[in-house]
């Protein structure tokens, strides 16, 4: 297996004038191998987002190398895909359109993609949907049109930051099962941010443990539940022990069991 | 499960639109009432508490002066030269409006070479200027046109420069993400949502373009409705001073009716977004 995403050493810190150094990211080394489904959970505020925005191109390190497929990341590439924590889509473009939006914006063939698009609208559900506006759409139904716009040039790998986490518990597990299964048809490389832990485990092949800011990686875990994974993969007692040890890492236990949870 | 995702399209605007409707009280039979009652008071009280007819004449009054005006002709007359000047100094306005505007929301050159000077000359009330431009361009129609584009123009360029800065930061780090070319960003992002501020401008820039054309006309013409309104000012027809102003009130309202619609159509997206809060 090649290595999809490789992070060695990676620091990022922001300088503002006037203002002290915000250290973001201290150190972080990990590397992600093709087809594999990796999540990275951490605080708020530990560097989730910033990783993954090395990682997209849009911001760089201040020390260390980001690299894709074996290439230093120096500006976005054309073969990621990236779901955002809100939907980001156009209001003035159907469902459809949006979708296309890589496809105009690459110079790629619409006749062809446009075959592929929906394919897309297909298998996010969302058929009949296809000449809706934004705004006419839920909240699960415009993120899933975002997924689906993260997968029509077909790109290798897919980068998530949060993509559900503006919605509901109950929309969330719908939209983390169907992920599971697009991922599982489609075998991309997957990186998705998270602070749900259940999540994480629910969904991940290994599982990226970050410490509070400056965001450090404080353990990777093997995530050993069988694939494929439906909902019932959440009653294994495995499941338990992983999410159970993630919180104990990142000293939730104690907090939670003082907020009287 | 919350959602069925194989729902029909969703319910047709109209049905929104039918329950924003105003209230039973402000019905199109109740709203005639009221004006009726507004002017036939007018019309009663007004002569009843000696109020001259040259200083404020009765609605009829009005209305036969209107109907007189426009059947003779010669309202109609000065309503066409106005609204040639109004309409091509508004055109020039909007024009420049938009490629200045764009120029200086696109080009940091632009914006720093070229926004303060403008800025600096909308400071100068452009209304002092109708006695130069008269020397410069004369009696004819071109002062006119120039004074609408003057006085037009500013609202069009500051709403472009500003709806072309309104995208969203998300939208744009999308744009980002995909290489976007800066064409690409104008055309599919920036323009998109600059679209609720260029309608604001354009609506904005009528009413302003009308009143250049006027003032050009006190200043110095020989037709118009605006050199008109003078004519009958000297007269003391009173009646015909008001039977102009409605004509004025009724272009104005006639552009921003259409304006609006315009905005409405090709914004739907906010329409839409609005009829929801
Ligand atoms: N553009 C920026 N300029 C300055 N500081 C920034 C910038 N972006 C992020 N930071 C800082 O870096 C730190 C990490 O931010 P980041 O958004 O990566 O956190 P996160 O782990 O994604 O948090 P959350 O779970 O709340 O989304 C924060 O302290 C934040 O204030
Ligand atoms: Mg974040």
């Amino acid at each position: 297996m090649d290595t999809a995403i490789s992070l060695s050493d990676v620091t990022k810190r922001f300088t503002r004038k006037g203002l002290p150094a915000v250290h973001a990211v201290d150190r972080v080394s990990l590397e992600v191998s093709d087809h594999e489904f990796v999540c990275v959970v951490g605080p708020s505020g530990c560097g989730k987002s910033t990783l993954l925005r090395i990682l997209a191109g849009l911001t760089p390190v201040t020390e260390g190398r980001a690299a894709i497929s074996g290439e230093t990341v120096v500006s976005p590439r054309q073969d990621v895909g990236i779901v955002f924590q809100k939907p980001v889509l156009l209001p003035w473009f159907t469902v459809f359109d949006n979708i296309m939006l890589p496809i105009k914006i690459y110079g790629l063939s619409e006749e062809k993609a446009s075959a592929a698009a929906r394919q897309l609208i297909e298998l996010v559900t969302l058929t009949g949907f296809e000449k809706s506006y934004p705004h006419e759409l839920s909240g699960g139904m415009q993120q899933r049109v975002a997924l689906a716009r993260a997968l029509v040039h077909d790109p290798k790998m897919l980068l998530m930051d949060e993509p559900f986490g503006a919605l509901d518990a109950m929309t969330r597990q719908v939209m983390n099962v169907e992920l599971m299964r697009i991922w599982e048809t489609r075998k991309k490389t997957v990186l998705l941010i998270t602070h749900d832990i259940a999540e994480a485990v629910f969904l991940a092949d290994r599982v990226f443990v970050m410490s509070a800011r400056p965001g450090r990686i404080l353990e990777t875990l093997q995530i050993e539940l069988p694939r494929p994974r439906r909902l019932q993969a959440m009653t294994d007692p495995r499941f338990a022990d992983y999410v159970q040890h993630i919180q104990k890492l990142l000293g939730l236990d104690e907090s939670a069991a003082m907020l009287g949870h | 499960m919350t959602e069925t995702t194989n729902r029909p399209a969703l319910a047709p605007a109209s049905e929104e639109a039918a329950q924003s409707r105003l209230p039973q009280v402000f019905s199109t039979s109740g709203l005639l009432l009221f004006y009726l009652v507004l002017f036939g008071a007018w019309e009663v009280i007004v002569p009843a508490l000696g109020v001259k007819a040259y200083v404020l004449p009765v609605p009829t009054a009005i209305v036969k002066s209107l109907y007189a005006g426009l059947t003779t002709g010669t309202f109609v007359v000065d309503l066409g030269i106005t609204f040639f000047e109004l309409i091509v100094g508004y055109i020039i306005a909007v024009v420049t409006g938009l490629v200045i505007g764009g120029l200086i929301a696109e080009f940091r050159f632009f914006e720093r070479a070229v926004y303060p000077l403008v800025v600096a000359l909308q400071s100068v009330p452009k209304i002092a200027l109708a006695p130069l431009l008269l020397i410069w361009f004369g009696f004819g129609l071109q002062s006119k046109i120039i004074m609408a584009a003057l006085v037009a123009f500013f609202p069009m360029l500051v709403n472009t420069v500003n709806g072309l800065r309104a995208y969203d930061a998300d939208m744009y780090e999308l744009f980002l993400s995909l290489k976007a070319s800066r064409w690409q960003q104008l055309r599919y992002l920036k323009l998109p949502a600059a679209v609720p501020f260029l309608i604001a401008g354009l609506d904005v820039s009528f009413v302003l373009a009308l009143l250049g054309a006027i003032v050009g006309e006190f200043v110095g013409a020989s037709k118009g409705l605006g050199y008109t309104v003078l004519q009958l000012q000297f007269t003391l027809d009173t009646a015909g001073v008001f039977a102009i102003l409605v004509i004025l009130g009724l272009v104005g309202v006639a552009g921003h009716t259409i304006i609006s619609a315009l905005g409405k159509r090709v914004a739907f997206w906010q329409a839409a977004n609005i009829g929801r809060r």
